[in-house]
């Protein structure tokens, strides 16, 4: 076997470590990296900017890490399992279902304590992937993926226009929901999003067993059973995945687009084509780019803030055209 | 003797019967060549046979037993498949996409051992492709890919191979190449292979033993010479031809007529 190269996963560890570091000190007011040290290991009660740090900050670094490292493992697999490339975990009509869920809670009861939101959005996002995956998967062919695709499609545009009508007749509710309609990664404290970030190691975890599989599903249902996967089982596994992650990333930081969507290519270029590779560097490049869109979002135009799907976007596009066109004048 | 047979297979998509009550055994050691029209469910019958499709009724039987009640990876051991036109996985190598095949037999214990490594390289030798293991599988011309498939399904180590298909899309010297490539495992190394092929000379000239499957049942099966005949291949195909002797390799050689009919 060829050695496993573990440099390109230490880079962008120690780039992970840095941008948390940067995340840790950025701010309306920035902090130096002795006031971070300070505020992480010898707490004084009376600083007020290492109170910051400790209950604003570092939540808000976390949350942007697991909820980027979520979506970059949850939309390599999606990609994996519907051999589409342009495949996200949005497709299983997680967001959407989250979305839903919180809407109507939200019209029916008022505003809402934050971990009946976090629990009915990770509940609809699993409601909306298992409706998708029994209408796409009930027969045994090989057109499974394609209308997971379409009915994942379906649905989202089902939820969509349900959490908007409930929005029109509820327009008080618009505000409450705001925070999950553009996506955000602040003000959720450690005491509210532990079960999730719990989950998601779970989840993380879980995809090592699966890894050696993957690599032959990529190359086809087909080639696959040839090979001995158990097809069935694998898919079943792969989607539990995808909505333990995806759904607590939505749960977490509302409907945070894009992030599923490029890293996993971003990933599959730097590390090739094994996901034992590819993937945990999906996971990495995810956390850091969540972790960085998050620090411009909330230093650009401070003290205000820039939602951070809008930042994903900004970050995300010309990095990702610039891929394409270096890809594609090397091929031609 | 017979490693794989069909026990009264009835097979079919969705609401449409394609394959009724078919038995059939494949003798050992040979190559067998299913041929018929286009949509008589060969194709169909391949897929059963390789588990990639559930049977209505009936079972598939392997070594004795039904093959869809054994541990897929126990089956993967002993029954390779290429399928119609596999696509590869963005980026992987030629080596990466042979390496593929070894999946039954690694475990959570076992991941990758020197075997497994003999394997691939012998595979990677038999089918030519040593020179290029390291190049990107989307930058080798069809018969350089098809090869690469096989040497995947070589890798896999198994005493039966079944190919659907493996010559479409090449031309007449790469179908040659493939073709002569699986015949060398055949006489080489005893494998028992099994494929579908369109072109009846073709199968002819490669096959120990010929099946012609004709609306979803087993017309005939046998030799070249018993299969291939005038009659029967106007039954099978509805096509008017004359059968000769090839000059050449003394199997029967099949001349089209079509519309104009000589005489």
């Amino acid at each position: 076997m060829t050695p496993y190269r573990f440099w390109p996963v230490l880079v962008w560890l120690f780039g992970l470590l840095v941008a948390f570091g940067i995340s840790l000190m950025a701010g309306p007011q920035w902090s130096g990296p002795l006031t971070v040290w300070h505020a992480l290991w010898s707490s004084s009660p009376g600083d007020i900017n290492e109170l910051l740090i400790r209950t604003t900050r570092l939540p808000r670094a976390l949350t942007a890490m697991a909820v980027g490292a979520s979506l970059g493992v949850a939309g390599g697999i999606m990609q994996t399992l519907t051999r589409n490339s342009l495949a996200s975990p949005g497709l299983l009509g997680i967001n959407a279902g989250g979305l839903f869920v919180v809407v109507s809670l939200t019209t029916l009861a008022g505003s809402l304590p934050g971990w009946v939101g976090s629990f009915g959005a990770i509940g609809g996002a699993a409601v909306a992937a298992a409706v998708v995956w029994g209408i796409a998967m009930r027969r045994r062919d090989e057109a499974g993926p394609l209308r997971l695709i379409l009915a994942g499609a379906a649905l989202t545009a089902l939820f969509n226009a349900f959490s908007q009508a409930l929005l029109v007749i509820d327009q008080q509710g618009l505000d409450s929901v705001l925070f999950w309609l553009a996506g955000s990664v602040s003000a959720r404290p450690l005491a509210q999003t532990w079960p999730l970030m719990l989950l998601i190691v779970a989840a993380v975890l879980g995809c090592g067993p699966c890894l050696r599989q993957w690599n032959v599903l990529a190359a086809g249902e087909a080639v696959a059973v040839g090979a001995g996967v158990a097809i069935r089982r694998l898919q079943g596994v792969s989607i539990l995945l995808v909505v333990s992650l995806a759904g607590a990333a939505v749960a977490m930081a509302g409907n945070i687009a894009f992030v599923g969507l490029i890293v996993p290519h971003l990933a599959r270029r730097l590390a090739g084509a094994d996901h034992r590779r590819w993937l945990p560097m999906a996971g990495l490049i995810g956390a850091t780019l969540l972790i960085l869109a998050d620090v411009a979002a909330r230093t650009l135009i401070a003290p205000r803030e820039v939602p951070i799907g809008v930042m994903t976007a900004l970050i995300g596009v010309p990095f990702f055209i610039g891929l394409i066109r270096r890809e594609g004048s090397r091929g031609g | 003797m017979a490693r794989i047979s069909a026990d009264r297979l009835t097979l079919g998509y969705q609401r449409q019967i394609i394959l009724r009550e078919l038995s059939l055994s494949l003798p050992e050691g040979k190559m067998s060549v299913l041929v018929g029209s286009n949509g008589c469910g060969k194709s169909t019958l391949l897929k059963a046979m390789a588990r990639l499709l559930a049977p209505w009724q009936g079972r598939v039987l392997l070594d004795g037993k039904d093959i869809d009640r054994q541990p897929t990876r126990h089956v993967a051991r002993t029954l390779s498949l290429l399928p119609q036109h596999p696509v590869a996985p963005e980026g992987i190598s030629v080596r990466g996409l042979v390496r593929l095949g070894r999946h039954p037999h690694q475990s959570w214990l076992s991941q990758w051992s020197e075997r497994d490594e003999a394997v691939v390289e012998h595979a990677l030798a038999l089918t030519d492709l040593t020179d290029m293991a390291e190049r990107r599988v989307e930058t080798l011309s069809g018969g350089q890919r098809q090869r690469a498939w096989i040497a995947m399904a070589v890798a896999q180590d198994t005493p039966l191979m079944l190919l659907d298909e493996p010559t479409s899309f090449l031309d007449m010297a790469h179908q040659m190449e493939v073709l002569d490539l699986l015949k060398r495992l055949n006489v080489e190394s005893g494998r028992t292979i099994i494929m579908v092929l369109h072109d009846l000379n073709l199968a002819c000239r490669y096959a120990d033993h010929i099946v012609a499957v004709r609306n979803g049942s087993l017309h005939a099966q046998g030799t070249p010479h018993e299969v291939i005949t005038r009659e029967q291949v106007k039954a099978v195909f509805q096509l008017e031809c004359r059968v000769i002797e090839d000059p050449f390799f003394q199997v029967p050689l099949c001349i089209p007529f079509g519309r104009e009919a000589p005489e």
